[in-house]
Formats: C-alpha cells, structure tokens, sequence
C-alpha cells in the first residue's frame, strides 16, 4: 500500500495517533500500579499497510510472540500484540523480577504475557469503539509464539487485507523493549475510520 | 433479576471451578456451589448483595475491580493471571485445620440476557483454582537454583582441582627432569666402572647397581611421560612414518625377550596397509612397545600377538585397528574399569610380583586419545586379555614413492624357490629393485638343477612348496655344499606366518633366518644388511 497514512490528512492522522497515545497510556498506567514500577508505554507512529507487508516488518525466521482479541459484531477486526520471542523473557525478568532464572520466565511467559497483551489491547479496542461509535463484542486474549508467516498468513487472514499497525515502545525501569500492535481491518473501512475522526474532529 | 434459577446457571454447580455473575449495579446474582466452598459463604447469603460488601476486603482500584468495571462499561474481557495478581478475591481452602489462600486465574467476559429492550448486560467471573500449578512452578524454581548452585560448585571444584592437578604435574615434570641429570651421572660411572680391572664379587655389586640404576632410570621416564601428558605439554607429531619399519622394530626388541619366557610372539599384519601414514611414529611406537611389553610380562605361557588391520579407509585418509593379545593370566572385569587409572595395577599383589609404577596403561591410554582414539579392553581371567584402538592417519603416497625410488643398492646373487607365482613376481621384483640378480624357479627340484649351475650369495625357501618341502630342499642343499666344497650359502626362508616356523628343524637343516609373508621392503633390507657378504663377488 502505497500511503501508509491510509490517505487520512496531517490532522486526522494526529488525531488518531494521539488518541491511541492516551489508550496505551491508561493501560500504562494500569500495569505500573498492578508491577508497583513504572511502565511507560507510547505509539509514536501508526501505518497502514497489508498483511503481506505486514510480515516485512520482520525477520523472516524470528520467532514472535502475539496475544491477540478477536472483535466481532458491528465490525470484524482481529487485535494483536506483537513482540520479538527473544525479548519476551527479558520484559518477563524486568516485569516480575530480575531474581527469576530463565527457565521460570520462560514458564511464566505465556500467563504474565496473555494479562500484559489483555491490558494493552484493551485499551486500544476502547479507542477504536469510541472512533467508530459501535458496540461489539470481543473474545478473551489468547496467547500464540511462532514466525510471522504463520502467524499472519497461515492463518485466517486475507493477505490483502488492511492493517492499521503502530510500533509500540514498552519502557521499564531497566530496559526499553519494541513491539507492535496491529489491527487486522475485516469489514471496517478506511473511509468510515476517515469519517468518523473527521466527525470528532467537527466536535472539537 | 436474581439468576438462581436451576436452569439458568444450575448445571455450573457441578463444575470444579467458580462462577460469579454480577450485574451492572455490581450486585452478585449468581454464586455456584464452588464458591460456596472456597468463600465459605452460602449463596443465599450473598445473592443481590454488592460485591464490595460481600468482599469489603477489595480494593475498588485493584485490577480486578477497574476491570469488571471495563468490562459492564465498555465490554472489555479480562484475564486476571495469578502471575501479576496473587490473590485476587479472598478465597481459602482449609489445610491442616487452617484457612490457606488459594492461587486464581480469572477470567471476565460479558454475558447479556433477554432481547430488546429486556437485554440486560451482567459480568461473568469464571474463577480457577492454580495452586497446585504454582507450587509445581514454585518447586521447579527451587530446582532450578538448587541445580545452579551445585553447578557452580562443581565448576569452582573442577577449576581448583585442575588448578592443583597441573601444579602437580608440573611440579612432578621439574623433579623427574631434575633426577635425570645426576641420575645420567651415575649411570656413565658405572659403565666406566664396569671396565675397570675388578674383582669379580665388585663386578657383581656393579652390575646390580647398572641393573637399579636402569630400573630407576626407567621409572623417572614413566614419570615425565605422565607429568608432561597430564600437564597438556606432550604435542602429537603427524611425520611420514613407515608402518612395516615400525611393526619390525618393535619385533626385534620383543622376539628374545618372548623367546626367553617360552612365547610364541605373533605378528598379523594386513598386507594392504599403506606404506607409509603421517603420524606421530614415537608416540605409537611407545603405545605399542607399553603394550606389549605388559602383555608379555602378564603372560607365563601361550603367546602374544599384535595385529593391525583395516578398519575404514578412503582415498587420502585410513583407520587402522591395533589389537594386541596375549594368553595371559588376565584381568578381572571390576579391574578392567580402574586398570587405566594411573598408579593402578590390577591388584596390589600383582603390583608387588610384577613391579611397575602402575603409570604404563595410564600414559598409553593418554596417548591414544591424543592421538584421536579410545583404548579399550577385555579380558576373561587365565584365558585371554586384548587392548584394542582405532587410529586414523592420513596417506602418505608421494613420500611411499619417493622412498622406492631411494632404496639402497646392494649386489649379489639370490635365488627364490617359491611356487606361488603371484608371491614369486612380487618377491623378485623387489630384489631386482634392491640391484640384486635374481634367478626364481617354483620347485625344489629346479632349485637344486640351478645350483649344478652356479653359486648363490643367498637362497630365499619358500616352507611350504609341494612335494619337496623348504625343511628338505635346505638340508639337500647343505648336502651338496659339503659334496661340491663350495662355500655355504645363507638359507632364508619363506613362512606365512612368523608362528608357523620350527625353529629347532630350521636349525638342524641350516637355514639361517626367515621372513614373513608377504615379503616387505623392509624385511629384505634387514636380511641383506644381516646375511649379504660385504663385499660380494661379481659375476655366477
């Protein structure tokens, strides 16, 4: 996809950024009082691309960690988390302790993992509802750990199908760790995220 | 609304798990008999009561307060993991007659009832019990640093005990250096000694003292061979080296010593084995000579043999089996696991009858694994011991064809009695490239017709030709010198095997020394430096 504003204007595109910036902020904040440390999370840049150039995003044979909300109803949109396996475990030690050895991180990664992915996505969907003004339903968070082909392509996705994707850096108190949060767009269109931010935008 | 209608919720009694429905006021409507149990507070008793006042204990800005919060507001579900919320309803199963907390993972979903406007929105709590999982995780961590720190002990062991290890050879590699050059000093002294004009009760003493001053001469060399080993100081050489010259020096210091004990010391060497290998020629030669050298030191009777086969080979590289056997008094199969620990015998009498240091098959084993293999053994007490190792070595051809193109010259006359033509061809091409002349013939009777003819510096006997065996053939020919008053010729013979000779008949009928088959380069060269006249003369 050529635009990966997704033809949104300077300000509608700010609008979203910094509406997604206050989402994960809440969720930020939810999680440092739940650790007792502070946890910063930002979304400094949103992209819009396919699920093919989606996988671009990383190495081909890294091994990824997701949670992913599948969102149905009004709209369908598949929500996931996205961060590379190799840091999880560090996120996991800098999260619940740097006393934990490896191997109990690596135990702990998919419960502590599916929570954190539950928080932040959360909060994202909250933004999402709000900007579209329709009610769905959204599943449990579940957790998966594979290479992006499988988990993008292999699975029920169309690989032409639009993502809304923002790179979103965790801050710890010892280390910054990068992920991505993307938004598999099923039956939600551009032009109607494009209206409705033009109608809050009206608002303002 | 309360929902405690049986066939709203009731089947939910019989699941091992808690289920609590709240609806938006944040009033309880369903409680299943799980929760009963765990919060040891009857349905009846909670039903349509605030979830604050049934549990004041909550803290409204917990994480799962904000999220049934989301989740009746905007819809969101929950995972609520023991991980990052330990506790989070207060929940207690008894133990021992105590209350103990029990660990939960819980999950929020939103669940609406009715249609229309009659929809109603509630938060359903699915509630597990992961107590046990946690304590596995729990014990699996203690495992975990229990594991760690014995690990880290034993590096810290292994590192001060390599540590002292290596000092120690060292300190043993300096001291046997050190012992060596007096040591020599003695040794020269009593050579001196033994020359000098003494009495013969003296030159007794004398010779006992050269006699312990080898002995102890040869334990400090034992001692240094270990030392250096042990303190990774002893580097493997990879030179041509000649496998036949080998297998024949090693059979030369062995075949008086066998002889003397009354062994037969056999030799079966793969006639395919390449010339020459690159390796390390000193090193296997004292693997082999340590090895032998106890085989026939453990061996009262019967006989010893080395073998070296072929195990695997290609174009540039071969793996040869050395397997040395003796008839020995053996080793018991619990020895057989200390017998490669250094200052170990198999048993302390043996240490005391035999001597030794107990270092041999240490520093032997050592120095095959150096040079790339595994030294094993097996034995069966008073029947059989055999060590065995695998040793890979490259080729070495050009260095082979280079080395038949320098062999040395010698002249003389030779005849071969030999009926096995491929044997014959080979055997008289070698002499021919050694500048002798040859003249072979396949029979014995032949063999006496050319001796009519003309005189022979040396006659090569096959022992086993038909009819006419190599024990007669010799003894006509000793017959006929005698007749003819010709000078007596030297009568090699021909023996498949070193073990298949009769010494005592070769004596009678005068024939001089033998060789094996398949006649090697090197066994000629011997026979000629040993038994050719020095300064032969020309012509028949």
């Amino acid at each position: 996809m050529s635009d990966s504003h997704g033809g949104l204007s300077d300000l509608e595109y700010d609008l979203l950024t910094e509406l997604f910036n206050i989402g994960v902020g809440r969720a930020a904040s939810v999680l440092s009082e739940m650790l007792h440390q502070e946890i910063k999370l930002s979304v400094p840049d949103i992209r819009f691309c396919t699920v093919a150039e989606l996988i671009h995003y990383f190495n081909k044979n890294e091994r990824l960690i997701t949670v992913s909300q599948d969102i149905s109803g009004a709209v369908d949109m598949v929500s996931i988390l996205v961060f590379p396996s190799s840091n999880s475990i560090e996120v996991i030690k800098a999260m619940l302790g740097e006393h934990l050895s490896d191997e109990m991180a690596a135990e702990m990664q998919q419960e502590a993992f599916t929570e954190i992915g539950n928080i932040v996505l959360n909060a994202c969907i909250g933004i999402i509802g709000k900007t579209l003004g329709e009610e769905f339903f959204i599943d449990l968070p579940r957790f998966a750990e594979d290479t992006p082909e499988t988990i993008f392509i292999n699975s029920m996705n169309d690989p032409e199908q639009i993502v809304m994707t923002m790179k979103v850096d965790l801050k710890l108190t010892s280390s910054t760790v990068s992920g991505y949060i993307a938004f598999i767009l099923g039956s939600v269109s551009m032009d109607n995220i494009r209206t409705q931010l033009r109608r809050m935008l009206s608002q303002l | 609304m309360p929902l405690t209608d049986v066939h709203d919720f009731g089947i939910l009694d019989g699941i091992s798990a808690g289920f609590l429905v709240l609806d938006q006021q944040l009033k309880i409507v369903f409680w299943n008999r799980w929760m009963e149990k765990y919060s040891q507070k009857k349905a009846s008793a909670v039903l349509q009561q605030p979830l604050l006042e049934v549990f004041p204990q909550l803290d409204p800005k917990s994480r799962l307060y904000q999220a049934i919060q989301a989740n009746l507001d905007q819809g969101m579900p929950a995972v609520i993991s023991n991980m990052l919320n330990p506790s989070p309803l207060p929940l207690f199963q008894k133990k021992q007659q105590q209350l103990q907390p029990i660990c939960q993972h819980i999950q929020l979903s939103r669940v609406r009832m009715g249609r229309g406007e009659n929809t109603r929105i509630y938060c359903l709590l699915y509630i597990t019990d992961v107590s046990a999982s946690v304590m596995r995780e729990k014990l699996l961590e203690k495992h975990i640093n229990e594991r760690k720190i014995a690990e880290e002990a034993l590096k810290e062991a292994r590192h001060l005990a390599e540590l002292s290890n290596h000092t120690k050879s060292q300190f043993m590699a300096n001291i046997s250096h050190e012992t060596r050059t007096p040591l020599n000093g003695i040794l020269g002294m009593v050579e001196l000694l033994k020359n000098c004009d003494i009495d013969d009760e003296i030159r007794e003493y004398v010779h006992i003292m050269a006699q312990s001053a080898q002995s102890l001469m040869s334990i400090i060399d034992e001692i240094l061979d270990f030392s250096k080993i042990d303190s990774g100081n002893c580097a493997i050489s990879k030179q041509p080296m000649q496998l036949m010259q080998l297998v024949h020096f090693i059979e030369r210091i062995f075949r008086s010593k066998a002889l003397e004990k009354g062994l037969t010391l056999h030799f079966d060497i793969d006639k395919n084995l390449p010339a020459s290998v690159l390796g390390d020629k000193t090193r296997l030669q004292q693997i082999l000579i340590n090895l032998l050298d106890n085989a026939i030191k453990f061996t009262p009777q019967g006989r010893v043999s080395l073998k070296l086969d072929i195990a695997a080979e290609d174009e540039r590289t071969i793996v040869i089996q050395f397997i040395v056997e003796d008839t020995g008094i053996g080793i018991s199969e619990e020895d057989c696991k200390r017998i490669f620990e250094s200052f170990s015998q198999a048993d302390g009498s043996l240490t005391r009858q035999h001597g030794g240091m107990g270092l041999g098959l240490s520093i032997t084993r050592q120095l095959v694994s150096l040079m790339g293999g595994d030294l094993s053994v097996e034995s069966v007490p008073n029947e059989y011991t055999r060590f065995h190792f695998l040793l890979g070595f490259e080729k070495h051809q050009q260095q082979q064809d280079k080395s038949n193109s320098s062999l040395p010259q010698f002249s003389g006359h030779i005849l071969l009695v030999e009926n096995n033509q491929d044997c014959l061809k080979s055997s008289a091409q070698l002499l021919s490239k050694l500048g002798l002349q040859v003249y072979s013939v396949s029979s014995g009777c032949e063999a006496l017709d050319s001796c009519y003819d003309q005189a022979f510096d040396l006659v090569f006997v096959s022992l086993a030709l038909p009819e006419m065996d190599g024990y007669k053939l010799s003894s006509y020919f000793r017959a006929m010198e005698k007749t003819r008053k010709t000078g007596p010729a030297t009568i090699i013979a021909i023996t498949p095997s070193a073990d298949e000779i009769d010494r005592i008949k070769c004596e009678q009928v005068g024939i001089n020394d033998y060789i094996s088959k398949p006649v090697q380069v090197e066994d000629l060269l011997r026979i000629m430096q040993l038994w050719l006249p020095k300064e032969p003369e020309s012509g028949a």
